[in-house]
């Protein structure tokens, strides 16, 4: 007995009342807990076993299938793929033809499946027992010896020996081989023109020769499958469909509809899941993608391109990159991410059916819940009710505290019911998705309420309610119950739009012979009602404002985008050359002040000062802007649809930042070439600034490629502070010996100080600590374990240079070592996997330096792009600390 | 985060590091204790973040802080004084080299310095 048969029988055997779940039956079996269970999902599939929808997945013998074993492989075969009925039907008819079936030639593009249906074909036939049980099932590619016509026919129909040079003995062929069964001929267009005559007598009489032989006439039962991908009309073809009595047409991926693709893509994503015992998170950009790609190959490069998308996340996974078998767009290939770029036409649809505030499906090893069943898969009103109810009564709540705390969910849910749907809906989209039916009776209710009412209602409400009704068809089907805590406010505070909906009642449970409860109407109210308010639901979501130089640069943009996507979202702000870059700031300044949006915005600038708009405006205001630079279309549109669907400010620049990962996107200060220098000034002349640095040099121990004395000649006082500044660009100044005081940061010696050798171990100090900061990069290689240590050190600079620019203040090299330690060290440990410490308090932290920690968080970013590593909250915060506080220590140390 | 290690004769010293989070340190900690074994010294050396001092430091001989939070050194301190064991910023230099055998020598000389006081 096989393993899965054994473990069948033992659930039998078994017979819990509810059910055993995979665990528990494995350690009963002494088997692993994987084989268990990818054994109990096939018989799952099968029907052999039922699951429950609990967790821990409980199985159970599914009797009623035990019983009733009708259900044929056709019939399986067609639950996920309903499109392919009239061709199932074809092929049931060609297989029950009497007395041996029918020969049947199959019609499909290139990776419809038209091999796996022949199987399924073979497989009815077994089922039917049209054949015996271990009838062969042979199938044979006619294009693999397409170049060699007489081997490809010695395969087929058999050789007698010495046929042909090589022939050394007699051969059976596969039609021979086939007998009492199927022969399966792919591609049997490339079939060469002799073979097809000899083909079709063995289809006709049943008999044959094999190669070489005249005298004796063989004979094979046998039912041929054919199947080519040539179009049907084609001369080649005409033979075939002439002499073949049955044609299938399979039906390409387009052809089959969207319903059907998600579909597929879920029992891809499902059966991977199980192959690898492992649950797999599918971004929603990703399934988007996938949904709307052009996949030319159909099913079949579908399933390959999800099978290689989990092949890398498992990999990324084994390799430690990730945490979670997880698939983000970004790992799918180039031509399937395209796809999100084409999903236009089905925007609204995906909206309503996955919600924006998912960002990953998870694909289950184990439940096969139906993630793309319409009416489930958004939260409906009633399950909300349901769930909150039940949740507030466990907890003892009284009926009437439960009115009003759910008044704040039902007046959310019918907000974003309604502000989800878009104006420009496509009717034909909705009978799609609804029962034609249902929407025939929604229009019937809203025209008599827009007669009663009088007003008419958008789209938005056709699209709603819709939907709406469906759900709440099947729920009474269902025998669920309904109910609405806040009717009696309902009833009260909008008598006629309640009073319509009660009539809107009865159309509904005649039209479509159904017993609805008065509660209901209290539901339908709120959609008349809440139509005219407007709901400003995009208030939340990160503005986006394409400011660009050029007459209509950014407008003709931000066109492209709002008409792609179908929405009014994108704001343009162009920036003629003759206008004054204040002239636009001011504008910007004007939007932002009206627009109350508390989300952020996204800024996407082309060049120049314009670039510089983000952080003026977030000053300003107080509110978060994220700046790309070198903006294209591409960036508007995904910056777009991001926003609008809601998605934070930080997903969305990352997202855009990411559509050119080449490009930086702001010109970084090269670091400085590590040299440093100490700068002599002598007023008297050349002459004692070139004896001040002998003496420096005798008495110092100094790296001299490292470290460079120059003498400064003082002219003017002024000018040899902006010649400090000059050089201070090329090398980094660490002390400045002087005999008066000059403007700057940098530390300053006496001349007498020197003369007296006093200053000497004080400057040997700060070259000693310059020197130990250039040499980081070799310290860390040694000391870091993931990344490479000199490479972080470079990056670590950047960041530093990054904050410098922000807080427009210069770090001291003393703070740098500790910085750079700290940052490289956190690096190392979070590539490595381990998890962040956490910070006390964050979030009051971060709330009382907010500017901080937008500059600290902004500058971290190419180094979380760069390592792949995500930095928390927690550890901002400790790089803020260290940021802040550096100054503190000063004045301490010095009391 | 420690060692012990055996050796003859010596005292067991206990060296407490503290930086922000606690993780910088430990690189430097590693080294220590790699010192340490070198010198034929027992000691048990540890890192922890600044939070944690307060449960840490009572098992503690010496406490040293990493050069970014040098800002804590008072507040450190006046625990330290409690305690009666010195608290001190680790040198720039040594830090920035990840110089286990200096670190360890400044911990031992401060031990040095509080018993003779």
């Amino acid at each position: 007995m096989k393993r899965i048969d054994i473990i069948y029988e033992n659930l039998k055997a078994i017979c819990y009342q509810d059910g055993i779940n995979a665990n528990d039956l494995a350690e009963a079996l002494g088997l692993t807990r994987a084989n268990v269970s990818s054994d109990l999902n096939k018989l799952c599939v099968e029907g052999k076993v039922k699951k429950s929808n609990s967790r821990p997945v409980l199985f159970t013998v599914n009797y009623e299938k035990v019983q009733c074993k009708n259900e044929c492989v056709f019939d399986r075969y067609l639950r996920e793929n309903n499109s392919l009925s009239v061709a199932v039907e074809y092929a049931k008819a060609a297989i029950l033809y009497p007395p041996k079936g029918m020969h049947t030639l199959i019609l499909g593009e290139t990776g419809v499946g038209k091999s796996m249906f022949a199987e399924l074909m073979y497989r009815y036939a077994l089922e039917a027992g049209k054949i015996k049980k271990d009838s062969p099932f042979i199938i044979f590619n006619c294009a693999d010896y397409s170049n060699n016509p007489q081997l490809l026919l010695s395969q087929l129909f058999g050789v007698k020996k010495g046929a042909y040079t090589g022939a050394d003995s007699d051969r059976q062929g596969l039609i021979e081989k086939s007998h009492g069964g199927i022969l399966f001929l792919d591609e049997v267009h490339r079939l060469p023109s002799e073979g097809q005559e000899m083909l079709f007598t063995v289809m006709d009489k049943g008999i044959f020769r094999r190669l070489g032989e005249s005298e004796k006439e063989r004979t094979s039962e046998v039912m041929f499958i054919s199947a080519t991908t040539e179009n049907p009309d084609s001369s080649l073809l005409t033979t075939f469909t002439r002499r073949i009595p049955m044609i299938i047409k399979i039906p390409s991926l387009k052809e089959r509809g969207f319903q059907e693709r998600f579909k597929l893509i879920r029992t891809f994503f499902t059966e991977e899941s199980h192959r690898l015992s492992r649950d797999i998170s599918v971004s929603i950009n990703s399934l988007r993608a996938l949904f709307s790609y052009d996949c030319k190959n159909n099913v079949g490069q579908l399933k390959t391109d999800i099978q290689l998308s989990c092949a890398k996340a498992y990999a990324d996974f084994l390799s430690n990159k990730k945490q979670v078998v997880k698939i983000n767009s970004s790992d799918l290939p180039v031509y399937v991410r395209e796809g999100l770029y084409k999903e236009k036409e089905h925007r609204q649809i995906w909206n309503s059916i996955i919600g924006i505030d998912n960002k990953y499906y998870v694909f289950n090893n184990e439940s096969n819940e139906e993630i793309f069943d319409f009416e489930r898969k958004q939260q409906s009103i009633y399950e909300i009710i349901d769930e909150k109810a039940n949740e507030l009564r466990a907890k003892g709540i009284s009926d009437i505290c439960l009115e009003k705390t759910m008044e704040e969910d039902i007046d959310r849910y019918f907000a974003q019911y309604i502000s989800r749907v878009n104006n420009n809906i496509n009717v034909s989209n909705i009978k799609n998705l609804v029962d034609p039916f249902i929407v025939h009776v929604v229009e019937e209710i809203l025209k008599y309420s827009e007669l009663k009412l009088n007003k008419s209602f958008s789209q938005k409400v056709y699209f709603g309610l819709s939907f709406h009704i469906k759900t709440l068809v099947d729920r009474v089907k269902n025998n669920k119950t309904i109910i609405n805590p806040q009717i009696k406010k309902i009833k009260n505070e909008y008598k006629n739009e309640f009073n319509v909906a009660l009539k809107c009642l009865e159309i509904i449970e005649s039209n479509l012979d159904i017993k609805l409860p008065v509660d209901e109407a209290g539901f339908i109210a709120m959609f008349f009602v809440l139509d005219h308010k407007n709901i400003q639901n995009t208030i939340n979501n990160p503005g986006v404002l394409v400011i660009a130089h050029g007459n209509s640069t950014a407008t003709s943009m931000v066109q492209t985008a709002n008409t792609l996507l179908g929405i009014e979202y994108a704001v343009a702000f162009d920036a003629p050359l003759d206008v004054s870059a204040n002239e636009i700031l001011n504008k910007v300044r004007e939007y932002v002040r009206k627009d109350t949006r508390k989300a952020g915005y996204i800024f996407l600038t082309d060049m120049g000062s314009l670039t510089t708009f983000g952080q003026i405006i977030e000053k300003e205001f107080e509110i978060p802007v994220k700046v790309i630079s070198l903006v294209s279309t591409l960036h508007v549109i995904e910056a777009t649809r991001k926003s609008s669907l809601g998605y934070k400010l930080d997903d969305i620049y990352r997202d855009c930042y990411d559509i050119m990962p080449f490009v930086e996107n702001e010109t970084i200060e090269k670091t400085k070439c590590k040299t440093m220098a100490i700068v002599t000034i002598c007023m008297t002349g050349e002459g004692s600034a070139i004896a001040i640095k002998n003496l420096l040099l005798d008495n110092l121990k100094i790296d001299d490629k490292l470290c460079e004395i120059i003498p400064l000649n003082l002219i003017h006082k002024e000018k040899i502070e902006s010649r400090i500044i000059t050089l201070g660009k090329e090398k980094e100044i660490i002390a400045i010996v002087s005999h008066f005081n000059i403007n700057t940061e940098i530390p300053q010696f006496s001349l007498e100080q020197v003369i007296g050798l006093n200053a000497i171990s004080d400057i040997q100090k700060i070259v000693d600590i310059q020197s130990t900061y250039y040499g980081m990069g070799k310290t860390l290689k040694n000391h870091l374990k993931n990344v490479e240590g000199e490479k972080v050190f470079e990056d670590v600079e950047q960041f530093i240079s990054k904050i410098q620019k922000s807080i427009k203040e210069k770090i001291a090299v003393e703070d740098l070592i500790g910085i750079t330690l700290h940052i490289s060290c956190m690096i190392d440990r979070l590539k490595s996997g381990e998890k962040f410490i956490e910070y006390g308090d964050k979030n009051k932290y971060i709330h009382n330096n907010k500017g901080l920690y937008y500059i600290v968080k902004n500058s971290l970013f190419f180094i979380e792009e760069k390592y792949k590593i995500n930095i928390m909250d927690d550890e901002v915060c400790y790089i803020m600390n260290i940021i802040e506080k550096r100054k503190m220590q000063f004045e301490k140390l010095e009391e | 985060m420690y060692t012990n290690l055996k050796c003859d004769g010596g005292l067991e010293m206990n060296i407490l590091l503290c930086c922000a989070g606690g993780m910088s340190t430990s690189l430097l900690v590693k080294k220590m204790q790699e010192a340490a074994v070198q010198m034929g010294i027992e000691s048990k050396i540890w890192a922890i973040g600044e939070a944690q001092v307060v449960d840490n430091i009572q098992n503690a001989d010496v406490l040293l802080l990493g050069p970014q939070i040098r800002f804590k050194l008072n507040d450190l301190k006046k625990m330290g004084k409690e305690q009666h064991i010195p608290v001190e910023v680790i040198s720039m230099i040594d830090y920035g080299r990840i110089n286990g055998k200096a670190v360890l020598e400044y911990a031992m000389k401060l031990i040095e310095l509080q018993k003779e006081s």
